[in-house]
């Protein structure tokens, strides 16, 4: 009796362990699974894209150095590839409603990565953030595009575009027209990228 | 809303919004009266529901984000009345200082208000009853208010917390009716109110605890135990169909014509009588006999006025107050006359006027917005001060109404022409508020240095947006703790969950004893 419980105790004991020895291992795989994704958010800066590792449905939700729709550059900032390149068609020659269009796509693209529009009312606080100033420095627009005279996105006339913040997801964007001033009827404005219509 | 749906109670099924899914519109504003249908008749009899506790809380709201620097203007005397004359520019009422192209003769427009203790001020010349009142000490000023996560000025803007997409819209509005600035909107400070004390307060309750005259609005949404109940302008919300108040479907005796209209609502009654086992026929059938239940509470209450000799449209005629806000509020006084009806000794009301997006002929659309503002509450204001003298158990101090606003608008204007020039989107606003228990005739909070890029200016840009020196928490407690909620108990935090940030809102230090 005395050693059929000294037995079915060592049982009891060795499957005590194998089951820690499983939990343990099972730990080390998610640590390990965690360290891996620290050191991809800190991986150093490239100024090169790579081809893609893994498929992710938003880059920034966990940074990826080898996504190919980014280019890290050596200051530190993140050029988000396909919004660098919908913003190099913001041309002096771009018919104005594209011009919207294209806008509405850049900030599309913020929103993308961060769940909401850009903060503020104020064109140049648009376009900073738009051009990196944002809390992953990413880059939404080409900082060498024409349509960006000082620190304001301009429209083909030259005049800095309206910004009407309704929600965090919807803003309205206004173009002077060609006659350089505010709401008179041949301003140009959308509430998104598919609704560009001469309005007053 | 429980895990387990298979345990979920037909009240909380309700709750979870399944009513609104089944497009039964405005009658899902009687859901939270679903115990009260046999009360109902009872109510209309007993005219000792509600005593001499009595408080009611208005809130007027200016959708669209007021340009409230055109509101309180500093005139000719003001330490700031040579910035506002260069800085609105084209904007600018005309205010007794001379600008040589906007007010050559140094021509002064404004409604001049005695400020207790302090420089001169005017007020926009179509606030003269507003002016009046502030005068007569009937209305105070809550100066720079606003959305604000936490404390911040502007050395601390770019390193704290900030209101959740500040400057737009619907951000905005949500955060001032939440008055929480940095989370995502679960619920108005009314409801939340509500919530907690409608059973305390209210025992004897007909009908819900907060109504709105102006349609479904965030600062009465998302409580757990009361809804907003919609009514219109000159009372409850019918059944569609049967003709204005029931009339192609009723007679005057209430008994149902003949016709098929009238046959067709008698059918419809009849199956709503009808006892369901499936939840949800069930439960739209009680919301359907709620609803008229509520209908026959408010129309009563609506008609209580002639009994007290009152004629609430003769007051708003005389102050020529026809607007659509003017009619929200006249109905809110006939509610507040007919309160034994309502049976609640709490009552919250919601109106709203929209069109002051102005960014773009500001000068065109604010008098006109402003005029039928002032109207309205000069008439509402008198309508108070009648029914005092009319009704022994109602006293002016029973109402206390606030207004609020998206946020103020930029102290530069966008433009040089008087005509097609406007303002944008700003954030520090000014509130007033009015009634017998305001301490009246005097600016609270603390005012702005009216200075672009001085010291409540945004760091960003140059269009003076005032950094708001008192939250929407605090403005809020103060209300709240008039209509009941003690100051510093657990109830005001959890109301006001973010209030603690904030310097306590009832020591002087605050200067926000307006009530």
């Amino acid at each position: 009796m005395k050693i059929q419980l000294q037995i079915g105790f060592g049982i009891l004991i060795a499957a005590v362990a194998l089951y820690l020895y499983f939990q343990l291992s099972q730990l080390g795989k998610v640590r390990q699974s965690e360290e891996t994704t620290i050191e991809q958010a800190t991986a150093p800066s490239k100024t090169e894209t790579a081809t893609p590792s893994t498929k992710l449905q938003n880059p920034y939700d966990t940074p990826d150095p080898a996504d190919p729709r980014i280019t890290r550059l050596k200051n530190g900032n993140v050029l988000y590839n396909p919004s660098i390149e919908a913003s190099r068609s913001l041309s002096k020659t771009i018919e104005p409603k594209r011009a919207l269009e294209t806008i509405h796509e850049l900030i599309d693209h913020y929103r993308f990565a961060y769940q909401e529009n850009p903060v503020g009312v104020e064109n140049f606080e648009f376009t900073e953030q738009l051009l990196g100033k944002n809390r992953l420095r990413i880059v939404f627009i080409d900082p060498e595009s024409e349509a960006i005279q000082g620190n304001q996105l301009v429209d083909t006339w030259g005049t800095p575009y309206f910004f009407h913040p309704l929600s965090g997801q919807k803003i309205e964007i206004r173009s002077a027209g060609p006659d350089r001033q505010f709401w008179t009827n041949d301003d140009i404005q959308s509430a998104n990228s598919s609704t560009v219509e001469a309005t007053m | 809303m429980p895990k387990d749906l298979k345990n979920i109670s037909r009240r909380q099924f309700l709750k979870a919004g399944t009513c609104g899914a089944m497009t039964i519109g405005p009658l899902v504003n009687t859901i939270a009266q679903l115990s009260l249908i046999n009360s109902a008749a009872a109510s209309v009899q007993n005219p000792l529901l509600v005593g001499s506790d009595y408080k009611a809380l208005v809130c007027i709201f200016l959708r669209g984000g007021c340009d409230m620097n055109n509101v309180i203007i500093p005139i000719a005397g003001n330490s700031q009345a040579e910035a506002y004359a260069s800085d609105r520019g084209a904007v600018g009422i005309a205010n007794g200082v001379v600008n040589a192209t906007y007010n050559p003769a140094g021509v002064d427009n404004t409604i001049p208000i005695n400020a207790q203790g302090g420089e001169p001020y005017g007020l926009h010349p179509s606030l003269v009853n507003l002016a009046a009142m502030f005068n007569d000490g009937d209305a105070s000023f809550v100066t720079n208010v606003g959305t604000l996560a936490e404390p911040t000025n502007k050395n601390g803007y770019s390193t704290t917390s900030l209101p959740k997409q500040l400057f737009s819209h619907s951000d905005q509005v949500t955060q001032w009716m939440s008055s929480i600035a940095d989370q995502p909107y679960t619920s108005g400070w009314g409801a939340r109110v509500s919530d907690l004390y409608n059973d305390t307060w209210n025992a004897n309750s007909q009908t819900s605890m907060m109504i709105t005259a102006a349609g479904g609005n965030q600062f009465m949404q998302g409580g757990n135990s009361v809804n907003q109940y919609s009514v219109t302008s000159t009372g409850a919300i019918s059944l569609a169909s049967f003709g204005s108040n029931y009339g192609s479907a009723l007679n005057p005796d209430g008994s149902y014509q003949t016709g098929s209209t009238g046959q067709r609502l008698k059918a419809l009654e009849r199956i709503m009588q009808y006892s369901h086992a499936h939840i949800i026929e069930e439960g739209y059938s009680e919301v359907v006999r709620s609803a008229r239940a509520n209908e026959e509470i408010i129309t009563q209450a609506i008609q209580i006025e002639s009994s007290l000799g009152i004629d609430f449209d003769t007051i708003f005629t005389a102050y020529g107050a026809d607007s659509g806000i003017a009619n929200e509020l006249k109905a809110v006084a006939r509610l507040i006359a007919g309160r034994e009806c309502l049976g609640n000794n709490r009552q919250i009301f919601f109106v709203d006027l929209g069109g002051f997006d102005n960014h773009a002929s500001i000068n065109g659309s604010l008098p006109g917005l402003l005029d039928q503002l002032d109207r309205a509450i000069g008439a509402f204001n008198a309508g108070m001060k009648e029914l005092a003298t009319k009704d022994a158990n109602f006293s002016y101090d029973k109402v206390t109404t606030f207004q609020a606003s998206d946020f103020n608008r930029t102290w530069t204007p966008n433009g040089t022409n008087i005509v097609t020039a406007g303002t944008d989107h700003a954030w520090g606003s000014h509130s007033f508020a009015f009634g017998g228990a305001v301490n009246g005739g005097s600016f609270y909070g603390a005012y702005p240095e009216l200075s672009v890029g001085g010291l409540d200016d945004v760091p960003s840009g140059s269009r003076g947006r005032w950094i708001p020196t008192t939250s929407v928490d605090q403005f809020a407690a103060v209300l709240a703790n008039w209509f009941g909620v003690p100051a510093g108990s657990s109830e005001m935090q959890t109301i006001f969950p973010n209030l603690y940030r904030f310097d306590d809102p009832f020591a002087p230090a605050a200067n926000l004893g307006f009530l």
